[in-house]
């Protein structure tokens, strides 16, 4: 058992964290008043601490972030329809371009061999295939580094 | 003065641009795919980032390692095309097309798609 007055910091962890002190500390603790004395002024300190009311702000803060925050305009819901526009009607001219091709595009298959046009695609899908397991290899990497 | 272009053009077989049209509107089908993921997973990545309330430095490095891939990219075309061309003369050289022609080209990028991701792990290191 210690005989001489244990430091502060062995006084705060016998007070708030006991599962961590030594023996020998709890064993002082036990018998010397002026150390127990001070555990409790710690303990004290502690719950006045917490007793505190939590600090309010005199104004409405999410009133006055809200204000600053710019409101969409106008101009900006118009460059959006003229956006959806231009999809629409690229889809519109590939559509139609593909219906008005059609027998040639069919005929562009027609006089090449069954193994050659499969031979040609599976070359390309093949291509396209390691070249997504390239993109989803990169994305796990980025993943990995956003979870470390 | 003599028509040598008109003589040269006109002796082209048809087939040939008929072969072109028709890597070509593969060339888009495949490009379109490989778009639609990139944009997806890009799409779910910075979601992630948000999600997860990273610092302004992370997300930053995060951000930069997407435009280094990008420094490799030529690298990665390098090792497909050359892996390709050796796949189509390798079954060139084994006519007519079967399913040996499929095993060539299968096993020739897979080559090149090694070779790539060796190339990868000595840059990280």
């Amino acid at each position: 058992m210690k005989t001489t007055h244990v430091s502060d910091h062995d006084i705060q962890q016998f007070t708030f964290d006991l599962s961590e002190c030594e023996a020998d500390i709890i064993k002082h603790m036990h018998s010397c008043g002026a150390c127990k004395e001070r555990a409790e002024s710690y303990l004290l300190l502690s719950n006045t601490i917490k007793d505190q009311p939590e600090p309010v702000l005199e104004f409405n803060l999410t009133e006055l972030v809200l204000d600053q925050l710019p409101q969409s305009s106008n101009k900006e819901s118009t460059y959006t329809y003229f956006i959806y526009f231009l999809i629409i009607a690229s889809i519109g001219v590939v559509v139609t371009a593909l219906y008005l091709l059609k027998d040639t595009l069919i005929h562009l298959f027609s006089n090449t061999t069954t193994i050659s046009t499969s031979f040609i695609i599976s070359v390309a899908m093949l291509i396209t295939f390691a070249l997504s397991l390239d993109l989803v290899r990169s994305f796990n990497k980025k993943t990995n580094m956003l979870n470390y | 003065m003599k028509p040598i272009f008109i003589k040269q053009l006109s002796e082209i077989d048809p087939d040939v641009y008929k072969v072109i049209v028709i890597l070509f509107i593969i060339v888009m089908v495949m490009r379109f795919i490989v778009m639609i993921l990139r944009k997806m997973l890009d799409h779910k990545l910075k979601n992630k980032i948000i999600d997860k309330g990273v610092s302004e430095d992370l997300a930053s490095s995060i951000l930069q390692t997407e435009s280094n891939s990008e420094k490799h990219a030529n690298i990665k075309w390098f090792a497909i095309l050359l892996t390709t061309g050796i796949g189509l003369f390798i079954t060139d050289q084994y006519l007519p097309l079967g399913i040996h022609s499929f095993g060539i080209m299968a096993i020739s990028i897979a080559i090149g798609f090694l070779a790539y991701s060796i190339y990868l792990k000595g840059f990280d290191k």
